[in-house]
């Protein structure tokens, strides 16, 4: 479709965007629905996403990725989600938070143990959240203490993405008081005193590995430690940037698959004599639609290539996230109602869209924590 | 907080050298201009700073930019006085363009020129009492005369036309133009000079904003244009207004970023200063909430209209993209300016600040080239069809 074509997409770009809607149209679009419903995550599908290079495609090519940008991973992700709104983000919760953090903050070393699995194609979590520790991520509790050359963890994380299916997890853990006494620590599967839990029954992104995680004397070696003790805050709001801007063009996806849906949908029904896309007042919410979607689309690509030019991404991020998951929802919504009473049944896409976008308004910064920060950022600037 | 926008240099000197031309001289004369009173000293400084024939090539005295610095001096211009943004917008999207995309060489040297050097302010005579976004059933007539054409008509709020020297005047040249099945090939374009017998411009309009720049009736009675005067091909009008329009919905995004930021930074200056209960506005919730969905909005805007300027100067369709750019813009403008009113409370409702002139001005950018409602279904058209 013209209007969403990008005029500043290089030939290499628009080839790997061009691939990935191939490979989401031939691999994901046909069991998406049925994983909806049977709430599972593909495993077998992430991993040949990872074979043809669609996970961490912005992790370095010496740890098996793809060498490339964080423009190219919103590419991707905006693909996927356009099919797939759990696929594209389990690819971008586990190769880009937990692949992204290790990037940002481990030795080398620990960046060769780590990553290659992840761009191979086995799971990466990212455990932050905790039941009293949400926007207010710095309240956390789960508590990690130095034991001579290990770590002792005791904690409860929940809302862990992959956090059951996982191979890597990166766990944000208290070693000291307020903001500058948390750290980030590598978990594994095999550690022992660690246990999981599938958090049933979720609204949307339902084929999403979602887990509670509870760390009972998990002992880990103290070489699981990302950066210096005490840096777990700060590396994991560096990594929320990031995470941002994967999560917008998330949104993007969403809301284009549902936009396409309304638009083929009413191409083909008819009401009152003739096509219901014959209808000046589908043809606006449709365009209303597309507009919404065109803004979020420049936010979020401006924030990668702010991000891709090496300064700070936050403010474009906190923008491209806010507006997109906004404008997602709303078009995720606007499709349902095109779609009339059919849109209300399982079997449509929009109705699948709609839940998937309703995480992203709340998930990776609320709208309103994102307005303060913004807000903070004009005020200050 | 400045977003890398990922400007040339080029493109960053232009906006730098409007920005600043705009804070010392425009700024501080813009509540006077919106009184009512045009700001003939301005006008002479643009011309002298190259500002009236901005994109129009060196050659015929223009300054050559493209059309990413173009739009930028707008969003520039548009920031400091709204009236003035309008007389620029007119000048260099709506006659210097057309005129330099379809006219002739002789066209080009005697009458682009001395637009392009600022000595003569054009207009553009589109509108009529009873055709605004149905363009193509204009009523104005063009016969053929002894040695040209003859024209009879009336157009309807022209902005500049009080003080325009040049009218670019859209008739039929097809008498069968307005009824049904006459298609689009009857309207022609013509280059008039303002002075000239049979042409009479009415009084302005009392408007709601934009008090600085007149929008006028024009009378065409038994104007005698000579044969030189038809600007590209008979029956090339509507496609000329078309594309010119489509350029001119470039300049509108921009125009309403323009007035939505310079009233989101008033009302940072405002929310820092004013306290109520104890704290600066700028620190109560609701107000840093609306100032985060401000700022975004302004961004995504002008983000739009850039989008919409890089594909024009790359020569790629940007017609869906200029309506979208527009609708966005003009829509967020808005909202944004509304909100700035509502923060600054009492005061906002004073001409003694001024986010009330924003906010005034705001509300035509929905309405003008191309409401916002036919744009929506020009984008559909290009979403569905």
């Amino acid at each position: 479709m013209p209007i969403s074509t990008h005029p500043e997409l290089s030939d290499s770009q628009a080839a790997l965007q061009a691939a990935t809607k191939n490979f989401a149209q031939n691999h994901l679009a046909p069991g998406a629905s049925e994983r909806d419903k049977t709430c599972e995550l593909p495993i077998e599908l992430f991993r040949e996403a990872a074979r043809v290079g669609l996970v961490g495609v912005n992790l370095p090519e010496r740890f098996g990725g793809g060498g490339l940008g964080l423009t190219e991973a919103a590419l991707v992700l905006e693909q996927l989600a356009g099919v797939d709104g759990s696929f594209a983000l389990t690819v971008g919760a586990s190769a880009g938070l937990t692949g992204g953090h290790i990037l940002r903050a481990a030795t080398e070393t620990q960046a060769a143990r780590w990553i290659p699995p992840l761009t191979r194609g086995e799971l990466g979590a990212w455990a932050l959240t905790e039941p009293g520790a949400g926007s207010d991520a710095a309240a956390l509790v789960c508590k990690a203490e130095k034991t001579g050359g290990s770590y002792l963890i005791n904690g409860l994380k929940i809302f862990v993405s992959q956090g059951k299916l996982f191979s890597v997890m990166i766990l944000m853990a208290r070693t000291g008081e307020g903001r500058g006494g948390i750290s980030a620590l590598i978990i594994e599967t095999d550690d022992a005193g660690r246990e999981s839990f599938l958090i049933e029954g979720k609204l949307g992104m339902r084929s999403m590995d979602t887990a509670r995680v509870v760390l009972k004397n998990c002992e880990v070696p103290a070489n699981r430690l990302l950066g210096a003790e005490g840096d777990g805050f700060s590396q994991a709001m560096e990594t929320l940037v990031e995470g941002r801007i994967g999560a917008g063009a998330v949104c993007l996806g969403l809301g284009q698959g549902a936009l396409d849906a309304a638009t083929e949908y009413a191409r083909g029904r008819e009401a009152f004599g003739r096509s219901i896309s014959d209808f000046a007042g589908v043809r606006g919410q449709l365009a209303d639609c597309a507009i919404s979607l065109s803004a979020a689309r420049e936010l979020v690509y401006r924030a990668a290539r702010v991000a891709d030019s090496h300064n700070d991404a936050g403010p474009a991020a906190n923008m491209a996230k806010l507006f997109a998951s906004e404008a997602a929802l709303k078009v995720c919504d606007r499709s349902i109602q095109v779609h009339g009473g059919q849109g209300y049944i399982d079997t449509s896409p929009v109705n699948r869209f709609w839940r998937d976008a309703r995480l992203m308004t709340v998930g990776e910064g609320s709208s309103e924590i994102i307005r303060g920060v913004i807000s903070r950022s004009v005020f200050e600037g | 907080m400045a977003i890398d926008d990922f400007l040339t240099e080029e493109q960053t000197m232009v906006r730098g050298m409007v920005r600043d031309f705009c804070e010392k001289e425009v700024t501080p004369r813009a509540a006077e201009t919106d009184a009512g009173r045009f700001p003939a000293e301005l006008v002479r400084r643009m011309s002298e700073l190259g500002l009236l024939g901005m994109a129009v090539p060196a050659e015929y005295g223009g300054g050559g930019v493209d059309a990413v610095s173009l739009a930028l001096a707008m969003e520039e211009m548009s920031a400091a006085c709204p009236s003035l943004s309008v007389i620029f917008a007119v000048q260099n999207t709506l006659v210097c363009a057309p005129i330099n995309d379809y006219g002739t060489k002789a066209q080009k040297k005697d009458i682009l020129g001395p637009l392009a050097r600022g000595e003569k302010l054009g207009c553009f005579g589109l509108t009529e009492p009873v055709t605004g976004s149905d363009a193509a059933a204009l009523k104005t007539r063009a016969e053929t005369g002894a040695d040209g054409w003859i024209i009879n008509g009336e157009k309807r709020f022209i902005s500049v036309s009080q003080e325009a020297d040049i009218c670019l005047i859209f008739a039929a040249t097809d008498l069968t133009a307005g009824q049904p099945g006459s298609g689009h090939k009857s309207i022609s374009v013509f280059i008039a000079e303002t002075g000239s017998p049979g042409f009479e411009v009415g009084p302005s309009e009392e408007k709601m904003g934009l008090g600085g720049s007149s929008a006028c009736s024009i009378r065409c009675e038994l104007l005698d244009l000579p044969a030189s005067a038809l600007l590209g091909n008979e029956g090339q009008g509507l496609e000329i207004a078309m594309v010119t329009l489509d350029a001119g919905r470039i300049e509108v995004a921009a125009q309403a970023a323009g007035f939505a930021r310079a009233a989101l930074e008033a009302t940072v200056d405002y929310a820092r200063e004013r306290e109520t209960f104890g704290k600066p506005l700028s620190r109560h919730q609701p107000v840093q909430w609306k100032i985060a969905d401000m700022a975004t909005e302004i961004e995504a805007a002008r983000l739009l209209y850039l989008k919409a300027a890089r594909l024009k100067e790359a020569s790629f369709p940007f017609s869906a993209e200029a309506a979208i750019a527009k609708v966005f813009a003009s829509d967020m403008a808005q909202r944004v300016t509304s909100e700035a009113v509502q923060i600054h409370g009492g005061n906002g409702y004073m001409k003694a600040y001024p986010v009330e002139r924003y906010y005034r001005a705001a509300k035509v950018t929905q309405i003008y080239e191309g409401a916002n409602e036919i744009l929506l279904q020009l984008i559909a058209k290009h979403l569905i069809d």
